[in-house]
């Protein structure tokens, strides 16, 4: 009978053997390429996950990089508010020794003065 | 002097504050606009709510009077007048019990002050009303009607006058009907804020300019501060009129009367809406936009005397320093620490109810008393005592502690006296009146009876009295509204009223020295020291003699005497610098020779000095004493021949009471060196003196009255209109017709013969 075969184990095919064989070798190859592209969808996943845990990461550094960014604007405004109460305390404290420079100063005259009177006193004994 | 600042807020209510006001000297309530008053109790730092309004209450301000708000008596608020942004106001009674709700403004009510001793209020808004109020919310009368708003107003210093504000003007309204409002433009930008000090009658205002100025009440400027960072947005005198602070965005600032700043202070707090001084002037509150509740106390104050400093360095305690010795002293006290003084050897501290006196080298064994009232404003010192002004009693104690008395005066408000209007001396106090300015009171410490009120023609502005020696040295220094110094004896024998003579023109302010009678003061643009201000009674043509004149140039507008000890005289600079100018110290070693008599040793001082001025004093000085060879000595230094002469003259005299009336001559007494004459019934010299002066008139009166002496008279009266080739008109004479009297030249002069001869013997 045409298309019945029988092999070497005496075993029945319609299949031609030579076609058997290349069938199973295709079947096997399938299950290998599907295999592989498991592995590939698994790689991918992977990949994507990464990629996104990476885009998260991102975009919190960026957030944090914003607000740094924004700390270091509001320290510099900050320094300046600082720095203009240091500044009118130095304002401040220049008036108050330019007082007490006056101050020295009208003594120290009043000293000299003092000392003209007792060195004309001493001239006169 | 620097603040101490102190901020703290409501858990509940964060909100801006708008008003603040005190409570007790522990307690401080502020007005937030979350429509709720709030309090802070300064003691245990708790903070709470007094009351909450109802929804549609917002309030723009408050302000509280209470009559009797002592420090130790813990009496709260009378009455609260709280304004509101819809045109009414509020009065709350104590604790914030509602009261009374009335309509009084078009628009927001944007100031509402009572009156100083709470007899009414005044409100003002933004439809440029301004109405007066009595203490039940009856209106009283509308000052202003329409016009630009008001957005700040204050009572003056009597409770007569109102400040206000329109756009850039500043408005003095009297509330006398019909009486001429003072109006003038103050600032550049919109005024803001006024504030009246009732102590020193200084306005100060802020505006959007940002400045601040100061001015008295006539509206001249006395002074106006660099542009700030920010508008002002709130003032405030102390109660004590020394200090005044300023309220900024974000920033507050502590100003001398003078103007310049004492204190400066950043903070994070928002604009500073009003600020509000505690009655004892040591701490203010402040409400804040941020809704912070501000308290600054007033710490580092100062007093110094000689070699001594005395600084608060906290609320309750003070270093003490002296300059010779390297380590202060730090005194410390259970109570807040009110005020101090230094002088003459002891250091006064007055705490919220006790006052403690220190001698300076001796600070561990300090007496102390507790003070009747416990609302010092004011501690003046003498040498032997001092007086402490309360709120409502005078007290005067010795340095033991010990009460000496407690002076009364019907015209005289406490509130109101400052150092230029009471002045005390060991055994003399005296005071301005308040309701006649013209009028000094006088007191002798000790003396049941108050001596007669001493009245001058102008309003006083300054008095002083002088400290060293004793009764019949004190002299009384006071400048009157025309900016003239006077000096007064202050012992009035009897009838016989005060003398009183000008010492100066354009005097602005006065200050005598502490150990010997010397008086400073501000001349126009000199800075004057008079040696010895009595000479005005001994021999006033000698005053510009014994003056010295500095240039005052140095000091600015407005300097200010601080303090005049041994020979220094300190001066506050326009700009808060004390400047330190010496007087010679000769005049001070001479003062206290004459005070002991040692007469051989201020000559010699004066020969070494070889100074006319010191010549000069010495001189008064002499004649004063009746130390006729001295006085001689003297006025030969100084050139004065004429004077030389007279004295000659007056030792050649062998009667005492002569020689006294014609050195009372010498002082250009004439009355009283006559009356000398007649009491002691020297009458024929009496005449004779006023024939000498020319004072016909009374030559006659007394010679007419005297029948033996009007020959004498008619015939030096005919002499004199012989030698100018005159003839009689004086009415009084004419009545005599000389045909009728036999005077001849002999006659005349065997009458002075033996009326000489008379003098002769009955010495």
């Amino acid at each position: 009978m045409e298309g019945i075969v029988f092999d070497e184990l005496n075993k029945i095919h319609i299949l031609d053997p030579q076609i058997f064989d290349k069938t199973l070798q295709l079947k096997n190859e399938a299950g290998q390429f599907l295999d592989a592209v498991t592995s590939f969808q698994k790689t991918v996943d992977d990949l994507i996950g990464a990629a996104e845990k990476l885009g998260e990461d991102v975009e919190k550094e960026k957030l944090k990089a914003i607000g740094s960014r924004n700390y270091i604007q509001s320290l510099s405004k900050q320094r300046e508010t600082l720095q203009s109460e240091l500044q009118s305390l130095i304002i401040e404290k220049s008036l108050e020794i330019e007082r007490l420079r006056i101050e020295h100063e009208s003594l120290l005259r009043t000293q000299v003065e003092q000392q003209e009177v007792l060195d004309a006193l001493e001239l006169n004994a | 002097m620097k603040l101490k600042v102190l901020l703290n807020r409501h858990s509940d209510y964060s909100g801006p504050l708008v008003a603040v006001g005190w409570s007790t000297s522990e307690e401080v309530f502020f007005c937030s606009d979350e429509h709720v008053l709030l309090k802070w109790n300064l003691s245990n730092k708790e903070t709470g709510k007094v009351c909450e309004f109802k929804n549609d209450v917002r309030p723009t301000g408050f302000h509280a009077f209470s009559k009797a708000q002592t420090s130790n008596k813990k009496v709260g608020l009378e009455q609260i007048l709280l304004t509101c942004a819809d045109g009414k106001f509020l009065l709350l009674g104590r604790n914030g019990r509602f009261e009374k709700s009335v309509t009084a403004h078009d628009g927001a009510i944007l100031a509402g002050l009572w009156n100083h001793d709470g007899t009414g209020f005044l409100t003002a808004g933004q439809d440029g009303n301004l109405k007066t109020w009595s203490p039940s919310g009856l209106l009283r009368a509308t000052i202003l009607q329409g016009g630009l708003p008001v957005l700040s107003a204050a009572w003056g210093p009597d409770s007569n006058q109102i400040l206000y504000t329109q756009g850039k003007s500043l408005i003095i309204k009297s509330l006398v009907p019909n009486s001429k409002p003072t109006k003038w433009k103050a600032h550049d930008g919109l005024i803001l804020k006024v504030s009246w000090s009732s102590v020193n009658s200084l306005i100060v205002s802020g505006g959007e300019d940002c400045k601040y100025k100061i001015w008295d009440v006539y509206g001249r400027q006395m002074f106006s501060s660099v542009v700030q960072d920010y508008p002002v947005m709130s003032l405030a005198w102390s109660s004590n009129g020394e200090v005044f602070a300023v309220g900024f965005h974000n920033a507050i600032r502590l100003c001398d009367k003078a103007g310049w700043s004492h204190y400066f202070e950043k903070r994070e707090v928002g604009s500073i809406y009003n600020i509000s001084w505690a009655t004892d002037g040591t701490q203010l509150a402040g409400a804040c936009a941020n809704g912070d509740m501000l308290v600054a106390q007033i710490i580092q104050r100062r007093v110094e005397w000689l070699n001594y400093e005395a600084v608060t360095i906290s609320r309750k305690v003070i270093r003490f320093k002296d300059a010779t010795q390297d380590v202060p002293e730090k005194l410390e006290f259970s109570e807040r620490v009110v005020c101090m003084s230094l002088n003459y050897g002891y250091l006064i501290v007055i705490t919220l109810s006790h006052c403690q006196i220190y001698r300076v080298d001796h600070l561990n064994t300090p007496f102390a008393f507790q003070l009747k009232e416990g609302s010092v404003s004011l501690i003046l010192q003498a040498n032997r005592n001092f007086l402490l002004v309360e709120k409502s009693v005078i007290s005067i104690y010795s340095y033991d502690g010990r009460l000496v008395a407690t002076p009364k005066w019907p015209n005289v408000q406490n509130e109101q006296l400052n150092s230029a209007n009471i002045s005390l001396s060991p055994e003399t106090v005296a005071v301005r009146d308040h309701t006649d300015e013209k009028m000094i009171h006088l007191l002798e410490i000790g003396s049941t009876t108050a001596g007669a009120p001493l009245l001058h023609s102008v309003e006083v502005t300054d008095l002083a009295l002088n400290q060293a020696g004793s009764l019949t040295d004190r002299h009384l220094a006071f400048i009157d509204k025309n900016r003239d110094l006077f000096l007064a004896s202050v012992t009035a024998k009897g009838n016989v009223s005060y003398k009183v003579d000008k010492l100066g023109l354009m005097v602005e302010s006065i200050l005598w020295n502490s150990d010997v009678n010397m008086l400073c003061g501000i001349q126009d643009t000199t800075l004057t020291v008079w040696y010895f201000p009595a000479v005005l009674f001994i021999d006033p043509r000698l005053l510009r003699r014994t003056v010295v004149m500095k240039d005052a140039g140095e000091f600015g507008r407005n300097p200010r005497l601080e303090s005049f000890i041994r020979g220094h005289i300190g001066v506050r600079r326009y700009d808060g610098a004390l400047v330190f100018s010496a007087v010679t110290p000769f005049i001070s070693m001479l003062h206290s020779h004459a005070a002991t008599g040692s007469w051989d040793d201020a000559l010699r001082l004066c020969r070494i000095a070889a100074d006319d001025t010191v010549w000069a004093c010495l001189a008064t000085m002499a004649v004063h004493a009746r130390q006729l060879n001295v006085a001689e000595e003297a006025y030969a230094a100084i050139d004065q021949a004429d004077k030389v002469f007279f004295l000659q003259y007056v030792k050649s005299i062998p009667n005492q009471t002569v020689q006294l009336s014609e050195m009372t001559l010498l002082s250009g007494n004439s009355q009283e060196a006559e009356a000398i004459l007649l009491q002691n019934g020297f009458v024929f010299r009496a005449v004779l003196m006023n024939i000498q002066i020319y004072n016909w008139n009374r030559a006659l009166e007394l010679g007419s009255k005297h029948k033996n002496h009007l020959e004498l008279v008619l015939w030096f009266r005919g002499q004199y209109l012989k030698s100018f080739d005159k003839e009689e008109t004086n009415g009084a004479f004419l009545k005599y017709n000389l045909e009728d009297y036999e005077i001849t030249d002999e006659k005349i002069k065997q009458l002075m013969a033996i009326e000489f001869d008379k003098e002769r013997k009955s010495v």
